[in-house]
């Protein structure tokens, strides 16, 4: 954490879906950022708007149904909102400064083209180079992210692989151009568990040598628990805990959070003891009420939550903890 | 990639088989006798007679067939008792007329109909796209004798711009053959342009929300390389199936075509030939017919592959 130099800073970002009039707000001001070399985690159920929230940032959210109504997303000092979906700045963004790799490892690559081919194209795209060169930049991403034979896999289609080294191929088209940032969304939801530790260790190896910042979008917060340095909890679209990973894990001030580390499974727990799940369900983005979304879930809610606006982000030990919850203190049993 | 082809030749050759039997035995399974359908019923018992003999009529069924496809294998489909000439002759005149409007009809129709399917379906629910699918609706539902008529009404009537029929041939004078070749060729395109069009528009809008056409735009590439390198290739797989069954409808729709504007192909002979009861030139033009249409699944195999790295690989 000696790097304070910030990367990609999103202030009061926000994004909406219309459908037939009515506005889901999807990512309600977000504000985050992510320093160089750092790994940060956003959290949330699924459909808290943690992934519209990175297709924000690359601008990837289709329009219509969705459209980004405000806010800055700042990369390397330049606010990329600035620049338009399909403009050839934001294209020059995507893939070469920001790499994106998405849950679905299975169907994210194109089936009609071999692998080489898919990696070649987006090298040619960023770096000036032949078509030879290009070739072998991607025989070494390949043997990089730990693919054997990387020659012979460049010829293969993606039916022909696995869905963790397809994974592994996602990864080398981002390690190949070097990435700042590699936004990795739910990497390892659809792969099972002996590859999901395997494509992890890889982002990890890739941060420390490629010094790239790596963002994981997560529904599990025991698996970034143990690589992330700082949390970001989403909740109907807003962020409503961040702070740093011992701060969330030990100290969780928001009761969402608490929940949510007490529905994950730990080691050394006794047997028998149970898991408690959040009662209730995420509440319908499209009609959001004016005072905390959670409070309809929430066991500490008073009847002030109710009546009160809802809570913005309030400092809890005047560093890097920050709460969305009006309660100073949660009783400390239900911790 | 050649034994993917050399498998898809052996299974052509035996549907040729099968239909050299179906065609053969049309005339013979039709109730009476051949002889008298062909020579009418005011033909005499001598005329019968020397029929059945010149055309082994009173052989075995089998032996019949056996000297049948020998024949046509020759290129001998026998003589057709209106024109009193070869069949294979009557065949061979009339067919480059069929081809030099059918074959512009096909390729028009479908690089059309393709590029309209992507103009539509990247600018879906733009006004282009309203308006494309509008005529794409119009010309599904538009039976091809209407438009013909329509066209000669209009073009060639009372605009007179157009020829109202006939037919030069593109190597006598190419700019008189598309002159009068504009009208049937459009009239021919339009019903295989507009379900060509229509299933590229809903096969792009289906691949363009895939997984694939997101990762290529997270890596940057332009949206030029997305919608046709990316996206294209995967929604023509199923394009490419339309347009080779929709090869019958330029078949079936030549018949009424060349009725419409007097063109004398095959459409026109094999017409006259089934009024005209004239037997051995239906069974050479059902042949001939049967026979492009299977070369048309051949070619939309060959193309499946090469499109479709996982039919090619699946097929060795």
């Amino acid at each position: 954490m000696s790097e304070t130099k910030k990367l990609l800073e999103v202030k009061n970002l926000r994004t909406s879906f219309f459908f037939g009039g009515k506005e889901v707000k999807a990512v309600n001001d977000v504000s985050y950022y992510i320093n160089e070399q750092e790994i940060v985690a956003v959290v949330g159920e699924s459909g808290c708007g943690k992934s519209v929230t990175q297709m924000s940032v690359m601008q990837l959210v289709q329009t219509p149904p969705g459209k980004i109504l405000g806010g800055e997303v700042l990369f390397e000092g330049k606010n990329l909102l600035d620049y338009k979906p399909k403009s050839r700045e934001m294209q020059a963004v995507r893939g070469a400064k920001i790499a994106m790799i998405f849950q679905e490892p299975m169907t994210s690559l194109n089936p009609v083209y071999t692998v080489g081919s898919q990696i070649t194209e987006v090298i040619r795209r960023h770096k000036k180079c032949t078509k030879k060169e290009a070739w072998e930049l991607g025989v070494k991403a390949l043997s990089d992210v730990g693919i054997p034979d990387p020659e012979a896999r460049m010829k293969n289609y993606p039916f022909e692989m696995s869905g963790g080294m397809r994974q592994r191929a996602l990864i080398a088209i981002a390690v190949a151009c070097n990435s700042k940032l590699i936004i990795a969304d739910e990497p390892t939801t659809a792969l099972d568990v002996t590859t999901q530790a395997q494509v992890m260790e890889l982002l990890l190896k890739i941060v420390e040598t490629m010094h790239t910042s790596l963002l994981i979008v997560t529904h599990n917060l025991g698996l970034v628990s143990r690589y992330a340095q700082r949390i970001y909890v989403m909740y109907a679209g807003r962020i409503v805990e961040s702070g740093t990973t011992e701060d969330l894990l030990i100290h969780p001030a928001h009761p969402y959070t608490i929940g949510l580390l007490k529905s994950v499974p730990k080691l050394e727990e006794r047997q028998g003891e149970q898991l408690i799940p959040i009662e209730g369900s995420p509440p319908n983005l499209a009609k959001l009420a004016d005072y905390c979304a959670f409070c309809p879930r929430c066991p500490y809610a008073t009847e002030e939550c109710r009546t009160r606006p809802a809570p913005e982000l309030r400092s809890v030990d005047g560093k890097l903890h920050f709460t969305a919850c009006h309660l100073e203190a949660i009783p400390e049993e239900g911790k | 990639m050649r034994r993917f082809i050399l498998k898809r030749i052996g299974i052509s050759l035996i549907v040729i088989m099968l239909i050299s039997v179906f065609s053969f035995s049309l005339v013979h399974l039709l109730p009476g006798d051949p002889a008298v359908l062909a020579l009418g019923s005011e033909a005499t018992k001598e005329q019968i007679r020397n029929f059945r003999e010149e055309f082994h009529l009173n052989e075995p069924v089998v032996k019949q067939y056996v000297i049948w496809i020998k024949n046509a294998l020759h290129g001998d489909f026998g003589i057709s008792i209106a024109y009193k000439r070869s069949v294979i002759s009557c065949l061979s005149e009339r067919l480059p007329r069929t081809i030099a409007i059918g074959l512009p009809a096909l390729i028009i129709s479908s690089i059309l109909g393709i590029l309209f399917g992507i103009i539509s379906a990247v600018n879906r629910g733009k006004f282009i796209d309203k308006m494309i699918t509008f005529i794409v609706t119009l010309g599904i539902g538009t039976p091809t004798f209407w438009l013909g008529m329509i066209g000669i009404l209009v073009f060639g009537l009372k605009m007179g711009i157009l020829p109202l029929s006939g037919f030069v041939s593109p190597s006598e004078n190419f700019a008189q053959y598309v002159y009068y070749s504009i009208m049937p060729v459009t009239v021919l395109s339009l019903t295989l342009l507009a379900s060509v069009a229509r299933q590229t528009r809903s096969n792009m809008l289906e691949v363009i929300n895939q997984d694939f056409i997101r990762t290529a735009r997270a890596n940057g590439l332009a949206e030029r390389s997305v919608i046709y390198r990316h996206a294209l290739k995967n929604s023509l797989i199923p394009v490419i199936t339309t347009i080779g069954m929709q090869v019958r409808v330029i078949v079936g729709g030549s018949l009424i075509v060349e009725q419409l504007f007097n063109i004398a192909g095959i459409g026109t002979l094999l017409v006259s030939a089934v009024s005209a009861r004239d037997y051995m030139v239906v069974q050479g033009c059902v042949f001939l017919i049967s026979l492009f249409t299977v070369a048309c699944n051949f070619i939309v195999d060959v193309l499946y592959g090469l499109v479709d790295p996982r039919i090619r690989k699946a097929w060795r």
